[in-house]
């Protein structure tokens, strides 16, 4: 790591904070009528968080601009406040640029949250997001990507209800060019009363030839009242691709079950260890170790008052 | 490398050959009251089915035409004519039919079939079913086999009992049409413990012009029964648009087993719109196997509704989509009681811009617990002009369930290809013994006959040049 710049700024509503690695040209960031603006330079490498102020209402759109070659990671916080909100963020990826973006949400069980995301991949860019929705009573994000030729799409979305949460996740994976990839993982707990709602939809437009592109929705049933709706959907008008997608919704397996307790395990404890093995192989996905700690933190946080 | 298979290419002078348009008796153009009265009226029914039609077609005037799934837009519903009957003769000797009639169920292979390996035939020939018989030795068990229209007449008690049952006339706007202005189709009765060995069944003819077939089944298995229903249908091509809005009930009692077979052909003018619900009671058990190869655009989900414990659904579903076609099919399975099983297998082929669509739905009630049901739905193109959608829905209310959902949309592998050239096979006719084996599991549930005519049919279908 070279000389690199750490900067906090306060906007209102968002405390950006920064940390410019190669110490290129700085990021510029402005607020107009239309929202908030944040453009990364070409070439600039660094990495930068909002922590999103939920104290008073908040309906702004952010609009995020990549420059080529350009490598950010983004992570967003929603972790503490007690108002409601809805964020609009609208990012685009120039030519062979890279974004990392990590989305936690933890609010308390009685907000209502709305994010709305579009996302448009440049030439060659990659665009990965690993969401963890935990909070909120009522849940709504609606994601849509757009790629373009050679571009990459990994978005990986982990929700864990309990009480009477509800969320509701749309997501759209759209291949308007050749050579693209994408690969979507859902994956959700519900426990007690929770619900969910998971629509998502592969599309590959005529002009979408040589896509490899997945889709899966995978849900554990942890309670008899919890409830579970998901519609893996796929749109394909190109015929020289690879298209799949799964979705399941069980329960604990009683034999996983058995076996643990015969080996002296809690029967809650066992749960866990199950439930984290459904989870698994998609925290492996996840190569930051501190982004895993915090997944698994929060869902042992979590754990411990679901029972 | 460039393929090129040709689905249904030799339509025109396999089925899509016409008759002359000779009625007794038909309703003037578009739909109103006085053309169900005057429906109702020449079928001399009892007063309530009359009330049922006038109360559907109300329903159907008031709704409008789903946005969703296939365009719909290119329907002129002032341009069809809602019954149209070719003769007065309903008979049980196919001697007796016109002969221009005749020739055509000729020329299709019914009377032929019938004799080989089919227990009961229903022809239907624009409104009216005009052949009808079923094997003596059956009619002496008990079971009833007749047009809709006799079953109404001699089994009024036993039609009334469930006709409207499983689909009600305000359940979508398509079977609020048929309900208002429905004409044969198939009752059939099977008594308890009576086991038909050898398929029903019954072939739905359009011949005239701008006609809607608006055909009417109920099927009542009662307990422990076993009956297998096969159904097909043709129409000649026209450049104008007609219209098949058919409704299906099957019944299946405690312990029953209905098998309902559909090879769906009809030209490429005919729009296909079909609602087809069974339920299922205490471990009866409902297939659904549905293939759709013709019409210009299908909407048709085969439904099994599991009432009681131990019930089982199977669902089939084939497609295949050519120029101008979309087929959105699939099916749905609901889960209402504990221990019900149900599995969905669709298997799609679109070409020369074709579309096919999967449509599914999954639902398991609550307390529905122990359930078990799995859905693959693999789609192959062959091409890059034509289109593949799935829209699967899953809705899970029980947490002691198993449910799984697959599917898979690619072209035919080029190693798969070169390998069967390489033993000698020609591009074409590797081409269709790869399509054929995508679909194997389709046909290998089909009675003999009917999987060597339908895999005669797909080969003819995939007879092409190379370009």
């Amino acid at each position: 790591m070279k000389n690199s710049i750490l900067k906090t700024e306060n906007f209102g509503t968002i405390l950006i904070t920064s940390n410019n690695i190669d110490n290129n040209s700085d990021i510029d960031i402005s607020r107009d009528k239309s929202g908030l603006q944040i453009n990364f330079p070409e070439d600039y490498n660094g990495k930068i968080k909002l922590d999103f102020d939920l104290s008073k209402e908040i309906n702004e759109k952010t609009f995020i601009n990549l420059g080529k070659n350009s490598h950010v990671d983004l992570s967003e916080e929603r972790i503490n406040g007690n108002s409601n909100y809805s964020s609009d963020i609208e990012i685009v990826l120039h030519e062979n640029s890279k974004l990392n973006n990590l989305e936690i949400q933890n609010l308390n069980n009685n907000l209502t949250n709305i994010i709305n995301k579009k996302i448009i991949c440049g030439k060659g860019s990659t665009f990965s997001r690993i969401m963890m929705c935990f909070g909120s009573k009522t849940n709504k994000s609606n994601i849509n990507i757009n790629l373009s030729e050679n571009s990459e799409a990994e978005d990986i979305e982990l929700f864990f209800g309990n009480e009477s949460q509800e969320f509701e996740l749309n997501t759209d994976l759209i291949h308007s060019e050749n050579k693209s990839k994408g690969n979507v993982i859902i994956k959700g707990i519900l426990i007690d009363k929770a619900k969910c709602n998971s629509n998502g939809i592969l599309k590959i437009k005529k002009e979408g030839q040589k896509t490899n592109t997945s889709l899966s929705e995978h849900i554990l049933l942890l309670s008899k009242d919890a409830k579970a709706q998901a519609v893996p959907a796929l749109e394909i008008e190109a015929d020289d691709v690879l298209a799949s997608h799964s979705a399941s919704v069980t329960q604990i397996d009683g034999d996983q079950l058995f076996y643990l307790t015969t080996r002296g395990i809690t029967e809650k404890e066992a749960k866990k260890t199950i439930t984290l093995g459904f989870l698994q192989s998609t925290i492996d996905k996840i190569n930051n170790e501190q982004i895993k700690n915090q997944f698994v933190n929060m869902f042992e946080e979590k754990w411990k008052q679901s029972n | 490398m460039k393929q090129q298979v040709l689905i249904n290419e030799n339509y025109k002078e396999k089925y899509g050959f016409a008759d002359p348009e000779i009625s007794v008796f038909k309703t003037g153009k578009g739909l109103n009251k006085s053309v169900v009265e005057a429906i109702s009226n020449r079928k001399k029914e009892p007063e309530w089915m009359l009330k049922l039609r006038l109360k559907a077609l109300e329903e159907f005037n008031k709704r409008s035409v789903p946005l969703w799934g296939g365009n719909l837009s290119d329907i002129n519903f002032d341009e069809i004519t809602y019954y149209f009957d070719p003769s007065d003769k309903k008979t049980q000797n196919w001697e007796e039919l016109p002969d221009n009639i005749k020739k055509t169920f000729d020329k299709l292979g019914i009377p032929e079939a019938e004799k080989k390996f089919l227990g009961g035939v229903g022809a239907q020939y624009d409104s009216e079913v005009l052949y009808h018989k079923l094997r003596e030795d059956l009619e002496k068990k008990g079971i009833i086999f007749l047009d809709t229209d006799t079953g109404l007449k001699e089994h009024e008690e036993l039609f009334k009992k469930w006709f409207g049952k499983l689909v009600p006339y305000n359940d979508n706007k398509f079977a609020a049409l048929n309900t208002a202005c429905w004409s044969g189709g198939s009752f059939i009765y099977i008594p308890p413990g009576v086991k038909v060995d050898v398929p029903l069944q019954a072939y739905f003819r359009i011949n005239a012009k701008n006609v809607g077939q608006f055909e009417r089944t109920l099927i009542i298995a009662d307990k422990n029964s076993e009956v297998t229903y096969i159904e097909g249908c043709s129409a000649p091509v026209y450049s104008s648009n007609s219209l098949h809005a058919a409704v299906v009930e099957l019944v299946a009692l405690e312990g029953a087993k209905i098998r309902y077979t559909t090879i769906q052909n009809w030209s490429n003018d005919v729009y296909n719109l079909v609602t087809k619900r069974a339920f299922a009671y205490k471990n009866a058990s409902v297939e659904w196997l549905d293939a759709n190869t013709g019409s210009r655009c299908t909407m048709k989900f085969p439904s099994v509704y599991m009432l009681e414990p131990g019930a089982k659904a199977d669902i089939l579903s084939i497609a295949f989509a050519g120029k101008d076609q979309h087929q959105d099919a699939g099916g749905k399975v609901l889960h209402f009681a504990p221990n019900t099983t149900s599995r969905i297998i669709s298997k799609s082929i679109s070409k020369d811009g074709g579309r096919t669509t999967y449509r599914g739905l999954v639902q398991v009630a609550k307390g529905a617990t122990g359930v078990k049901t799995s859905t693959r739905c693999d789609a192959l193109m062959l091409d890059e002009k034509s289109r593949s959608d799935t829209y699967p829905t899953m809705k899970i209310e029980e947490q002691d369930v198993n449910v799984s959902h697959e599917a898979f949309v690619g072209k035919v592998g080029e190693e798969q290809l070169f390998y069967m050239m390489s033993r000698g096979l020609k591009e074409e006719e590797a081409m269709a013994m790869i399509i054929l084996g995508f679909i194997s599991e389709f046909t290998r549930e089909l009675p003999m006959e009917y999987a060597l005519e339908f895999n005669r049919l797909m080969q003819i279908n995939m007879e092409g040049a190379i370009g």
